[in-house]
């Protein structure tokens, strides 16, 4: 398995303040890694370390000789907030992300619309591709988000809370579609629902200031202890007890 | 009326109005649509900052305030994104910096000193040869770097952080954008004034805003309108003998009140349709 990227003894943050701290972690082809932890533990700091958004005060991000220069990494924000007044069509948005260093003068060629038509039919938003962006629901927008995200052929997706607006019934069809994609790139998710983590990914990545990564898909309320994870476990009821222990 | 048309400067009016349209059209969509408005403000209103100093110096004022606003605007979008100054508070400062600049500079400038209201008013009627040629070469820019960098301007303007995670030139177009905004507004004050710049950035772009929800189209639809109304204006101020600045922008505010009239009867109309 190829290495895609490597961040090695990272400490990042804002400001003066660190979120995180010595945190190194290896993405390789093919991988499904939950993160998990705690608001304000750094998730959404790492995702934008591993996708180059944000520099690390120390130590360093390899990437892999396929992602020179940082192509091919696809990014799916957390969409508390976009302009939704913004004059933008749902098309558009969709084929900005094919833009690069390259290619961003003039109109796009017909295989890279194509393309966008094809992911807004799999995503089932393609009778509103015409429409401006502001018009779509929270789930629709998420999804339009996905399109765009993809428009690279990413070899690294990240996806921040993809399940924050995605309706219930969009939501099985999200997880399918992520694992027919997993199958061609690696997959980097945040979510706060250790239900669903642990029933998709393939390995869990606990992040609290500092990381714990789990080599597989369950965590034990037990192992939350012992690396000092504290999630909001009494949020969910006994259902994460019961979800996480049905693959053992 | 015909016979209005036969004089010069009526011709660089009518020349200027269209030249206005075209670049405020443009550069105006960018602004609502990024919600910079108050930033466009503020560069308008340090442009007299400039316009002072060009007095002092003796060259052509417009020169003084092409300078003078650039930097003004690029240091506003510098504090935009950098959390080290309130956005708001730098635009404050630097608006009613550039004013008292341009006013200690009139003021100490020997001889008569120059018609201020020019400048606070503007004057379509006064508008020379020279200017034009400023305006045209301005548009020529403006039009040739919309073109070229459409797609990049809107995914930067949507949404920065993912330009950057593709690793588009954000930096490049912000930059470039802020000082394609404060020449805009420079060769608008000749028309516009200070005060009233802000019109043609905002009021036709708002009116085409409720037919369109496309940037190109909002785009073309004001530049339409802004020629009308700039048109129908100056014939307005012509006839009533009111300053023409002032008479546009009246007429704007009534194309906008209709537009905004009719839109809301035929919204009506379609949600009534659909009710049915």
């Amino acid at each position: 398995m190829a290495m895609l990227i490597k961040l090695d003894h990272v400490y990042a943050g804002y400001h003066d303040s660190l979120v995180l701290e010595d945190v190194s972690l290896t993405v390789n082809e093919h991988d499904f890694i939950g993160v998990i932890g705690p608001n304000g533990g750094g998730k959404t700091t790492l995702v934008k370390v591993i996708s180059g958004l944000l520099k690390p005060v120390s130590g360093s991000v390899y990437l892999g000789n396929e992602l020179e220069g940082g192509k091919r990494i696809g990014y799916l924000p957390q969409i508390n907030h976009f302009d939704r007044q913004f004059p933008v069509t749902v098309l558009d948005v969709v084929l900005s992300g094919a833009l690069n260093r390259r290619q961003w003068f003039g109109g796009f060629k017909g295989e890279i619309r194509e393309k966008a038509h094809h992911l807004l039919e799999k995503t089932g938003i393609k009778t509103v591709s015409s429409q401006p962006i502001g018009s779509l629901s929270g789930g629709q927008a998420q999804r339009a988000f996905l399109c765009r995200a993809l428009m690279t052929d990413p070899l690294v997706l990240l996806l921040d809370e993809p399940t924050n607006f995605v309706d219930r019934e969009f939501e099985k069809n999200l997880y399918q579609l992520l694992s027919e994609l997993n199958e061609s790139m690696a997959i980097v998710m945040v979510s706060h629902d250790l239900g669903i983590i642990s029933s998709h990914v393939k390995t869990i990545a606990c992040v609290n200031k500092t990381l714990h990564y789990h080599d597989g898909p369950e965590i034990s309320t037990e192992q939350l202890a012992v690396y000092n994870c504290p999630i909001d476990l009494v949020a969910h009821g006994p259902v994460p007890h019961r979800v996480l222990k049905v693959h053992k | 009326m015909i016979e209005l048309l036969q004089y010069q400067f009526i011709q660089n009016a009518i020349y200027a109005s269209l030249l206005i349209s075209i670049l405020c059209g443009l550069v105006g969509t960018y602004v609502v649509s990024r919600r910079i408005v108050f930033i466009a403000g503020g560069v308008t209103h340090a442009s007299f900052g400039g316009i002072g100093i060009g007095y002092f110096l003796g060259i052509h004022p417009l020169w003084g305030a092409a300078v003078f606003s650039t930097m003004a605007a690029n240091v506003m979008h510098y504090f935009t994104g950098s959390g080290k100054l309130r956005e708001d508070s730098a635009i404050g400062i630097l608006w009613s910096f550039g004013m008292a600049l341009g006013i200690i500079f009139i003021f100490i400038t020997p001889g008569t000193p120059p018609n201020l209201m020019s400048y606070l008013f503007g004057n379509l009627l006064t508008v020379s040869s020279r200017e034009l040629l400023m305006m045209l070469a301005l548009a020529l820019i403006v039009v040739l770097f919309f073109l070229f960098f459409y797609r990049l301007i809107i995914a930067i303007a949507f949404d920065e952080s993912y330009a950057k995670t593709l690793r588009l030139p954000v930096q490049f177009i912000n930059y470039a954008l802020m000082t394609l905004i404060a020449l805009v507004i420079v060769i608008t004050i000749k028309a516009a004034g200070i005060i009233l710049v802000m019109s043609y950035l905002t009021i036709p772009q708002s009116t085409s805003n409720l037919f369109f929800n496309d940037f190109k189209r909002i785009a073309f639809g004001s530049i339409v309108i802004s020629v009308i109304g700039s048109l129908i204006g100056l014939v307005i101020s012509y006839f009533l003998n009111v300053p023409t600045g002032a008479s546009v922008i009246t007429v704007f505010v009534i194309m906008f009140l209709i537009a905004r009239i009719v839109f809301g009867i035929t919204n009506k109309r379609k949600q009534r349709r659909v009710v049915v």
